[in-house]
């Protein structure tokens, strides 16, 4: 296992974006969802009955299910005929809006850990992609690439009943990005269990094993990996074609902080900008 | 100790009037919520005051070093470290209470408890009194009629007049956080071991566990015969020459020979291979006048920064 702890580039602009999705995400979790997830009770299965059913309740009405996404309407409006998997104790939600869930669910998490790991993620490789790309490409990139993933999740298992909660994708979206723009880059990084302990490493080392280990990790798993594994393709798709139609997205942001940066140059002789006129007495 | 005392009170207000506003069942949003209010506090004040209401009162501000005014990024940063550092410091007690409970309360309590240690421990011990947050952001809290633009270079050479670091033939000794960083930049010039990790992490995420396993020695192996060779090659690996740092043998200043440089590797890869006796090795470092570890010291060798020594041991 190899854990990302900081990307060793140069400093860049604040990453606002990243922020704010970590701050929204970190809110959402600590005072919208169930208070239950907080105590970590979740991750032992020690709830209580009515938290187990609290918690089910709020994924079910918030979280993706592959078979309402498959049939764009909830289970209770009559898409549980084409619901084939995992419908025992699954509460029905009236009047649920399907596709908005898509994007609802991207900001869910299941446990402290599960937020924890997704925002060091998206805090490491956000920030370069951010800078690259421009907030607002970033954005959609990151919300595409998370809709992206879940679809992939969605095209494999089309007859289940279990919500689809996390960014995982929508950060997966962000890796493979980073992977277009910056695989050569070296991360700093926590390797477990060989030595060394904290290592530099250059961002391929982590991302493909972590792309190879969703694609070959069994399906019986807990984690959505067709999710992460889609939505990193997603990613770099996005990104080759950010990079490809909208070659200058994030230049203007780039050559603005270059110009704060470097001071004008000054003539010596006349004591004034080159590009400018000289000011005379005259004028 | 006048200006933390005020600074203090005030803090526990502003979390008193967090906790009043979040249920008493949502413990981790009331933490995560009171962080915030103490973070925007502490960097308010300082950014638009230059010191917080403590520190004004006993008429001292928090400079940034070589600039007159701080950068907001600055401001924000010192802010989240001073502010991670207090709350644990007043939670501190129920913290200790919480190590009795559980597990998993003794973990999460003592993680607590040692943030708060280090941050008071790094306060007390620091040359110029820079604890973590003012090393981290680079700043420094300095009387009012301090000149208005601190200087770093005058700072570090107050540093290194209040902690002096001993001077060898060769040089002088390579401080312990540039030896970490070497350490950290020990691959950047090993595709042949990146790969090999590459390998065993695959071969980890595939639970091929026996071969794994034995990636892994072959790559232990193959790591202790590279540094061993580049030590006596080069006297240091990638991580050294970037950091400015040399390995020499203290007799002669000259680059290790390859059978004390591969007994170096050697003892080094017993720590690598079991992290728990990694802060073993750090005390002795620590605790060593020249910085000199167990390593070193089976292998005859020592640390010295090589551009200030004026000769690369053999490089």
């Amino acid at each position: 296992m190899a854990f990302p702890l900081r990307d060793e580039s140069t400093r860049r602009q604040v990453p606002w974006t990243v922020l704010t999705l970590i701050a929204v995400n970190v809110a959402i979790f600590l005072f919208l969802q169930p208070a239950s997830l907080q105590r970590g009770e979740s991750e032992t299965g020690s709830l209580s009955r009515d938290e187990q059913l609290e918690v089910t309740t709020h994924f079910a009405e918030w979280g993706s299910i592959p078979c309402e996404v498959r049939s764009l309407e909830s289970r209770a409006d009559g898409a549980g005929g084409r619901c084939t998997r995992d419908t025992d104790d699954r509460p029905l939600v009236d009047g649920k809006p399907v596709l908005a869930s898509l994007l609802t669910a991207l900001f869910l998490h299941g446990s402290i850990i599960h937020l924890a790991a997704n925002m060091l993620f998206l805090w490491v490789f956000g920030a370069a992609v951010e800078d690259r790309f421009g907030p607002g490409p970033f954005l959609g990139l990151y919300l595409v690439g998370g809709v992206a993933g879940t679809l992939a999740y969605v095209a494999v298992n089309s007859g289940s009943a279990e919500p689809v909660v996390g960014a995982s994708g929508a950060i997966s979206a962000v890796m493979g990005a980073f992977l277009l723009i910056g695989g050569r880059r070296r991360i700093l990084s926590f390797v477990a269990p060989l030595p060394l302990v904290v290592v530099t490493l250059p961002a391929w080392a982590l991302l493909g094993p972590y792309l190879v280990s969703q694609l070959v990790t069994p399906d019986d798993t807990a984690v959505a990996v067709q999710a992460h594994a889609g939505g990193m393709v997603a990613g770099f798709v996005i990104a080759l074609v950010l990079r490809f139609f909208i070659p200058t997205a994030g230049q203007v942001r780039r050559r603005r902080r270059d110009r704060t940066d470097a001071p004008p140059p000054v003539d010596p002789a006349t004591w004034t900008i080159p590009d400018r006129p000289p000011v005379t007495a005259e004028g | 100790m006048l200006a933390r005392l005020i600074d203090g009170a005030l803090g526990l207000l502003v979390l008193y009037l967090v906790f009043r506003l979040v249920p008493g069942s949502r413990v981790l949003g009331r933490l995560v919520l009171g962080l915030g209010a103490l973070t925007t506090y502490e960097a308010l004040f300082v950014l638009q005051l230059r010191a917080t209401p403590g520190k004004l009162a006993t008429s001292l501000r928090v400079a940034e070093l070589d600039r007159a005014r701080m950068d907001p990024v600055t401001g924000w940063t010192r802010a989240v470290v001073t502010s991670v550092g207090t709350l644990a410091l007043i939670i501190s007690p129920a913290a200790l209470g919480v190590m009795t409970t559980s597990g998993p309360g003794l973990v999460l309590g003592a993680v607590v408890v040692g943030i708060a240690g280090g941050y008071v421990l790094s306060i007390i011990t620091a040359p110029l009194r820079r604890g973590v947050a003012d090393r981290i952001a680079g700043t420094i809290v300095v009387p009012f009629d301090a000149p208005e633009v601190v200087d770093r270079a005058a700072v570090d050479d107050g540093t290194d007049a209040q902690r002096p670091r001993p001077l060898t033939a060769w040089g002088r000794v390579g401080t312990n956080e540039a030896r970490r960083r070497a350490r950290a930049a020990r691959l950047d010039d090993s595709p042949v071991l990146v790969v090999g990790l590459v390998a065993v992490l695959l071969a980890w995420t595939v639970d091929y566990v026996a071969l794994a396993i034995g990636l892994a020695c072959v790559w232990v192996a193959l790591l202790v015969v590279d540094e061993a060779w580049r030590v006596a090659r080069h006297g240091g690996t990638a991580g050294h020459r970037r950091e400015g740092l040399a390995v020499v043998d203290e007799q002669t200043g000259e680059a290790p020979a390859i059978g004390p440089a591969f007994a170096r590797a050697l003892v080094l890869a017993v720590f690598w291979l079991f992290p728990p006796l990694l802060p073993v090795l750090w005390i002795w470092m620590q605790l060593s006048t020249t910085g000199r570890g167990p390593h070193d010291l089976v292998a005859g060798t020592v640390v010295v920064e090589s551009t200030r020594a004026g000769s690369r041991g053999g490089a």
